[in-house]
């Protein structure tokens, strides 16, 4: 048999087609808008099949078109497994199920499924409105899998309802099982990264114009919440990739050396209070974590090192988001790094810009610190601008004309000139990139891409690497009240950054305070903060009993609040106490396979009784006899007696 | 102890062959104080069975054969000048009998049929302003035959909700069908029958039903039935007010017969396709079908 006969009932038909339409979407976003409709087809397909009555697709067309859709899964991900690949599949393959959905059963198995794609769906997004989402899945597919279970083929707003109560039963269930039940501190499987999309945030290169561009894209970069009193903004100073090479263009990192083995931090010695902060980065797909200027050896995050460079490195790129626990000190003195590494620092291009190499030479006779002050001045006094708008500059001598025609910059032109100017007066000098600032939101900073910063920093015999910030000479509110209030030619920025219109701004905080309490409790809730959780329980680690006792102890407690309202619950719409008698007398004939059908009569049924029992025929006459006297004529007599016989009624 | 209309029972079985639970429903509609409405091909025995009834209750029954030209006059009477005394009189029509045997009722217009609602309901007649009483009891039986049939003209639904119950005859069974052919003429049948009840016996017996005791746990049941059909998707819509009352009072009419003091369930399954048959529109086809009446009995639980 080829064809295949379509005896479903319909209206839990299409709600089975929307919740499964519900649950694939999701995965569809991902996917070229043409594979997704090929996906989807099926659905329309089986819903079109129903109304008008047809059979369902013969064998040939299902199998080919099933292969087509592998295929094609093949085609698009080179694979049939790992994680866009394998979801692909399912999706496809889900969908195709649809088709060959003949029975009650097909169904039921394809609401399960649907379980499992929405679940996936949490590949595609962890954020708190993909869980609503999810919810709202998972209550559409329950009330199917209700609906499977009606006997009269129906589907209503009932179902829905009872499952929505149903999801809220769970939800303590849920509760229980997220915070306590043992996690496992690496995961279970290895996630297929995605390194391979773009990254976004810093690079490991400064070219003039990079930052303006990151300026422009207002999204999150990372979220910190301190510990203890808040560093006052102009210290806020994250620390990413430390840029020494200039090739007379743009700026690079001496990667090969921070990779190479045995590359050790400088000795630091802390100068000021140690800040204790947290901070959730959102994925950039790069290995460095933006720690505060600058961390603490000794208190890093299991699997992160410090670089020669100050630089805090993770061992994995961050392709996920990522939670540290981190401290940092504000201000620090550095041991005397070996001589070559300072000598890097003094490389400059052969050639170019000598009215700058012509300045810096006049600063000769003056001590390092003073260099660097006579430096500083020069930015301060020299009426230079800070824009997001400043002219593009092109050829060999880009820090001249910048320095003496036309003055005006954004952070990485200041960045750059500066350590051009330092290095050129004999002064070991480097640009630092990564971010400055952030805003407050409640007890949080929000930091974005906006707030990306460029600045520098010195080698000074006595003090080791100091940072300095040419762009705060140059326009001092940058450091104390970020780029939107400091920098010219900001329509350039992101209109939400700019602070324009203050409840939009109001409200975008509002909405990233509950984004970042998603992230900070539900995300990151891994297995180090479970710990810590458990310990405040007094558990010590996963193999202690007592966390048995408090899994068994929340766990008993809630099926005993169960217990007890449903107890209340039919306490307040008890039987009388004739139908308890009669429903228990039914209970007994049930042994012998007599079943009351639910619309059949006391009487109907007693009779059909005692036809079958024959021996306790004049019995069943009689309780029923009872039973209709105590319930229909409403004689209190009767229920005494009816009492006595159905406990002594033992067929 | 057997109820006095037992006779009756017996003596109407005599006369229609096989067709016990529809001879029973009609006597417990009557009993019921309502009205019948008898539905089925020409030929089954409406009319027969209708005609027995009235003989057998020994009530004064008047015939009226409906047809597409039956005026309202031709049925509740007309006022006539009489020269002698200078004065209209009213003669009375064919409505002043107690049981009055509309046969082919949805033979006649609409105009005609309204003419009866009054009647049905109020059991009055009201005619040039003066309002005439009507004999007490006082019941209508008629007989329609399906829709479909050429020359017939739907009753409205008023006057369908005014109709307690109706019953399908049906085709007899085939050791029925054989008795009767073999048997005596219908017609000369009903002509020896006797009166074997007074009419004050059929009042006492309508008080007592009526008095019949309903338990709560009954009512339960009604209204899980009532508000089933109004639920329901396939019908357009549901029970009234006035159905519930009447398909109480036909079960009760149904436990007096079968010699109980209280309502069943069984009662009310046993009246409920007579009682809301009718009454329950499809919203397939917007008439009513009797067995999807029967359908959802099926389908609502006996609390």
């Amino acid at each position: 048999m080829s064809t295949l006969r379509d005896d479903l009932p319909r209206q839990p038909l299409y709600g089975s087609i929307a919740a499964l339409f519900l649950a694939l979407l999701p995965h569809m976003t991902q996917l070229a808008p043409w594979h997704a409709l090929l996906i989807l087809l099926p659905l329309g397909w089986r819903g079109l099949l129903a109304w008008q009555g047809h059979d369902l697709p013969r064998r040939w067309l299902r199998y080919g078109y099933s292969l087509l859709l592998i295929g094609v899964v093949f085609l698009q991900f080179h694979t049939l497994f790992g994680r866009e690949g394998g979801v692909a599949l399912l999706t496809s393959l889900l969908s195709m199920k649809l088709l060959e959905t003949q029975h009650r059963r097909d169904a039921r198995v394809l609401s399960l499924l649907a379980f499992f794609t929405v679940g996936a769906a949490f590949l595609v997004s962890q954020a708190f409105w993909m869980l609503a989402y999810t919810i709202g899945c998972a209550i559409a597919i329950m009330a199917q899998l209700r609906a499977w279970q009606r006997l009269d083929g129906k589907l209503d707003a009932f179902e829905y309802k009872r499952s929505a109560w149903m999801v809220l039963e769970a939800l303590p269930i849920m509760l229980l099982l997220f915070f306590l039940f043992p996690r496992l501190s690496g995961p279970l499987w290895q996630m297929p990264d995605d390194s391979g999309s773009a990254s976004i945030g810093l690079s490991d290169d400064m070219t003039p114009g990079s930052f303006t561009n990151l300026a422009r894209d207002d999204s999150v970069a990372f979220r910190v919440s301190f510990n203890g009193k808040l560093p006052p903004q102009r210290d806020l100073y994250w620390r990413g990739p430390v840029l020494e090479f200039y090739d007379g263009v743009g700026w690079q990192q001496l990667g090969s050396k921070q990779d190479a083995p045995g590359d050790a931090a400088p000795e630091l010695q802390p100068l000021g209070d140690i800040v204790r902060y947290t901070m959730t980065l959102e994925p950039h797909n790069r290995n460095w974590l933006l720690a505060l200027d600058v961390p603490l050896p000794g208190t890093l995050p299991p699997g992160s090192h410090l670089s020669s460079r100050l630089q805090l490195l993770d061992d994995k790129a961050v392709s996920s988001r990522k939670r540290i626990s981190l401290q940092s000190v504000l201000a620090w003195r550095t041991s005397t790094p070996a001589a070559d590494l300072v000598n890097d620092e003094l490389q400059l291009p052969v050639g170019g810009n000598p009215r700058a190499r012509e300045l810096a030479a006049s600063w000769a006779p003056l001590s390092p610190q003073a260099r660097v002050d006579a430096a500083l001045a020069y930015l301060h006094n020299n009426s230079f601008v800070y824009t997001l708008d400043a002219p593009l500059l092109y050829g060999r001598n880009t820090i001249d004309d910048l320095l003496f025609s036309t003055k005006a910059g954004f952070c990485e032109h200041y960045a750059g000139a500066f350590v051009f100017l330092m290095r050129a007066a004999g002064v070991p000098a480097r640009v630092v990139t990564g971010y400055q600032g952030g805003e407050l939101n409640q007890d949080y900073f929000i930091v974005r891409q906006t707030d990306a910063h460029a600045w520098a920093e010195v080698w000074l015999a006595t003090r080791g690497w100091q940072r300095v910030d040419p762009t705060a000479m140059v326009a001092p509110g940058r450091v104390t009240q970020g780029v939107a209030r400091s920098a010219a030619g900001k329509q350039k920025l992101p209109y939400l950054v700019r602070g324009d219109s203050p409840w939009l701004s109001a409200l975008r905080l509002r909405w990233d305070g509950a984004v970042y309490g998603w992230n900070r409790w539900v995300i990151g809730y891994d297995a180090q903060r479970q710990l810590q959780l458990l310990g405040s329980l007094g558990i010590e680690d996963f193999g202690s009993p007592r966390l048995l006792m408090w899994l068994g102890g929340c766990l008993g407690l809630f099926v005993l609040f169960y217990v007890v309202m449903h107890h209340l619950q039919s306490r307040r719409q008890r039987p009388e106490l004739s139908q308890r008698l009669w429903l228990h007398f039914v209970a007994q004939l049930a042994r012998h396979k007599l079943t009351q059908r639910a619309n059949e009569g006391p009487g109907s049924f007693a009779e059909r009784a005692a036809r079958a029992l024959p021996a306790h025929a004049a019995d069943i006459q009689r309780i029923c006899y009872l039973y209709l006297q105590a319930r229909y004529r409403n004689r209190s007599g009767a229920e005494l007696e009816l009492q006595r016989r159905v406990n002594a009624f033992k067929p | 102890m057997a109820h006095p209309l037992s006779s009756t029972l017996q003596q109407l079985n005599r006369i229609i062959l096989g067709k016990e639970t529809q001879i029973k429903l009609a006597l417990a509609c009557l009993l019921a104080r309502g009205h019948l409405l008898l539905e089925d091909l020409p030929g089954v025995g409406k009319t027969t069975l209708a005609h027995a009834l009235a003989v057998c209750l020994g009530l004064r029954f008047q015939r009226v054969q409906f047809t597409s030209d039956l005026l309202p006059a031709d049925l509740l009477g007309v006022s006539i000048y009489e020269r002698d005394s200078g004065k209209f009189r009213f003669h009375h029509g064919p409505v002043f009998a107690q049981v009055l045997l509309g046969d082919e009722i949805n033979r006649a217009p609409p105009k005609t049929q309204s003419a009866l609602l009054e009647a049905m309901e109020e059991r009055q007649v009201t005619v040039d302003g003066a309002t005439h009483a009507l004999p007490e009891p006082f019941f209508v039986i008629a007989t329609q035959n399906p829709q479909h049939q050429i020359g017939t003209f739907p009753l409205p639904e008023s006057q369908l909700d005014r109709f307690l119950m109706r019953i399908e005859l049906g085709y007899p069974s085939a050791s029925a069908e054989r008795a009767m052919l073999t048997g005596q003429d219908r017609r000369d049948l009903i002509a020896t029958l006797d009166a074997t009840i007074q009419p004050d016996v059929l009042l006492a017996a309508q008080k007592s039903v009526a008095a019949l005791h309903v338990s709560p746990a009954l009512l339960d049941y009604v209204q899980a039935l009532a508000s089933a059909t109004r639920s329901h998707p396939d019908f357009a819509y549901g029970l009234s007010p006035r159905a519930l009352l009447g398909l109480v009072n036909a079960a009760r009419a149904w436990a007096w017969l079968d010699n109980r003091d209280f309502v069943v369930p069984e009662d009310v399954q046993a009246v409920f396709p007579g009682v809301a048959g009718h009454r329950l529109p499809t919203r397939a086809s917007g008439r009513p079908d009797p067995r999807s009446a029967a359908e959802l009995l099926g389908s609502v639980a006996v609390p």
